[in-house]
């Protein structure tokens, strides 16, 4: 079994057979004169596709070379300039009026003032599916009132990436968006049609990812058996109507992730048959805080995906496991290889984990996230080291296959607590330990 | 570590520009589009593989960047992001160049998007008189022409001297 720590960075050293140090490429290095410009044409393209428009610009300067290389860039970002709306409006503008690139294969624009012009972003939009872009992304700041995307995009034949912050979304009747494989929408308000209407004209839809989106009290995601999808993510951060309901319904997903607040009244996630990753996650800094009525709940998404290979849960998902665990859970069993917890280790969680641990007989890499956690039932911890010690006869040949223990910001609860005495801060090292001198106990 | 290499064991032979040998499994190997459809294609019958556009000190780079990207799975995202950054840090721009060819060459798209990225983050927000020194670029341009230029596109010179 391996462990490592990940405060501490180690580079592997590669084995690799290496008879002498060759003299001769250092000196080619030496001689060869202004490296960047003499590079090809598209690997320029592509380096030039990291940088902003304005930075793409002002390389014209460089020299002869790169006079007129900004004109076929492919990739165009412009993000937001420290200058008037109408200055940047025009900078845009002028931008795209001397494209001179047969396709373009990203469009971003991020803007910060909240004038909106919508004609203009109209325009641009317009410009872009006319030279057939392959990857759309808007972002507008949260003050401006919603942009509403023009009907035309709707039938774009080339947007395979689609990526949206604060814009609004009206459907057309009808409308396909043939090549679209990543869509991904943030705080999008819905004014016409839902989420269903656009997986529906999406014949090729990987992967979505429904951040914050609003319009709708409800949301419904049904992904239909003939359908692309295999990753879909869900993130809530707003407080939903608690007579609310999220309905999750897509067996044949392989990656799912949800990140609520748990406010909604209801949670139906369907069983997904094919599910290979499941991460569960509140968006609280400290989490922890779920209600006692939404226990019920927790345990029913845990136990629809129990067959997942990689699992990832936050400290409310174990917290919740730690209490009633004798009534509910004792028929629960997971298949996964992989479990990634995020945790305080404090004592109100070792059941939970505990739990995990001793019902995932496949597991072979154990990820412990620590983080500051509200625990609800903050005992002293010098119990922390019995608590391991207890559980020992019950964990005999069960963690056989743990093979990579993996602590990530080990010493971070230590830190973040008010340690009032070098007694306080070394029960809470001691806690900690204990729980390492388990799990190298009781693996091989 | 090596649990996922057990069942492979293949190995072959690249040769760089400058004549050195080096042994790679045939799993580190495939990082590269270039090798794997060298593999597939069936043209790896000879023992090995001549890179002649990349150098010694370059190739070693290159494979240990595959190697790591071989050897670990997909659910170690967050280890391989703190190895790419580690990577190319303190790394100075000659053998940076070399990396951003040889990656090209080879097409191993992560690592040339790395050091794509690496480049580009050089000459962000920079003036143009410090990009020219910092790549020894050759400003081949009369100053009345590189006038004319920049008067030509103005609007994205604003704030720079």
């Amino acid at each position: 079994m391996q462990i490592c720590f990940w405060f501490c960075k180690a580079m592997e050293a590669t084995t690799l057979k290496r008879p002498r140090i060759s003299k001769k490429a250092h000196k080619d290095l030496e001689e060869k004169r202004d490296p960047l410009t003499s590079l090809p044409e598209p690997l320029l393209h592509h380096i030039l596709s990291y940088l902003t428009m304005k930075d793409v610009i002002r390389t014209s300067v460089l020299a002869k070379r790169w006079k007129y290389l900004w004109l076929y860039v492919p990739c165009l970002k412009f993000s937001p300039l420290k200058m008037s709306r109408s200055k940047e409006v025009a900078f845009i503008n002028q931008s795209l009026l001397l494209h001179k690139g047969p396709a373009i294969q990203k469009l971003s624009l991020t803007f910060l003032q909240s004038d909106a012009e919508t004609h203009h972003v109209d325009s641009w939009i317009y410009f872009a599916k006319t030279r057939n872009v392959n990857e759309l992304n808007l972002d507008f700041p949260p003050t401006s009132a919603f942009y509403r995307l023009p009907h035309f995009l709707f039938s774009s034949t080339s947007v395979t990436v689609l990526s949206l912050v604060r814009c609004e979304i009206h459907f057309p009747v009808k409308f396909k968006l043939s090549s679209l494989k990543t869509l991904s929408l943030e705080q999008v308000y819905f004014s016409g049609g839902e989420i269903n209407d656009l997986t529906d004209s999406t014949p090729i839809l990987e992967s979505l990812s429904l951040t914050d989106c609003k319009g709708f009290t409800n949301l419904y995601v049904y992904v239909f058996s003939g359908s692309k999808i295999t990753t879909l993510k869900i993130h809530e951060s707003d407080q939903c109507s608690s007579n609310s309901v999220l309905s999750i319904s897509a067996d044949y997903i392989a990656s799912f992730e949800l990140v609520t607040s748990m406010s909604r009244g209801y949670y139906f996630i369907h069983k997904m048959k094919s599910l290979e990753s499941a991460s569960f996650g509140c968006n609280k800094v400290n989490c922890g805080q779920y209600k006692a009525d939404k226990e019920d709940t927790v345990f029913e998404i845990i136990d629809g995906v129990r067959h997942a290979k990689y699992l990832r849960l936050c400290s409310c998902y174990i917290q919740v496991l730690c209490r009633n665990k004798e009534q509910r859970l004792n028929c629960l069993s997971f298949d996964a290889t992989c479990l990634e917890i995020k945790t305080g280790l404090t004592q109100g969680e070792l059941p939970g984990i505990s739990y995990m641990l001793g019902h995932s007989p496949n597991i072979k890499t154990l990820i412990i996230n620590i983080d500051k956690i509200h625990a609800k039932n903050l005992n002293n911890n010098s119990e922390g080291g019995e608590y391991w010690k207890l559980q020992e006869p019950i964990f005999v040949d069960l963690l056989c296959n743990l093979k990579d223990v993996k602590i990530y910001n080990f010493m971070k609860n230590l830190e973040s607590k008010q340690m009032s005495t070098t007694e306080d801060f070394l029960a809470h090292l001691q806690n900690d330990m204990n729980f390492l001198r388990f799990l190298l106990k009781n693996s091989r | 570590m090596a649990s996922s290499i057990e069942n492979n064991n293949e190995k072959l032979t690249l040769k760089s520009s400058d004549g050195e040998e080096f042994l790679v499994e045939k799993h580190v190997a495939l990082q590269s589009t270039l090798l794997q459809n060298m593999l597939d294609s069936d043209c790896s019958s000879a023992d090995v593989i001549p890179l002649p556009k990349i150098d010694a000190r370059t190739l070693a780079l290159v494979l240990g960047y595959c190697k790591k990207h071989a050897d670990a799975s997909s659910s170690k995202q967050g280890e391989l992001n703190s190895f790419d950054s580690e990577f190319l840090k303190d790394m100075d721009m000659g053998a940076l160049f070399n990396l951003v060819l040889a990656a090209n060459f080879m097409e191993i798209k992560g690592l040339l998007d790395i050091a794509a990225q690496k480049i580009a983050d050089t000459i962000k927000d920079k003036p143009h008189q410090e990009v020219r020194e910092i790549f020894h670029v050759e400003n081949d341009y009369t100053p009345e022409e590189e006038a004319a230029v920049r008067e030509e596109n103005r609007w994205a010179f604003e704030g720079f001297p």
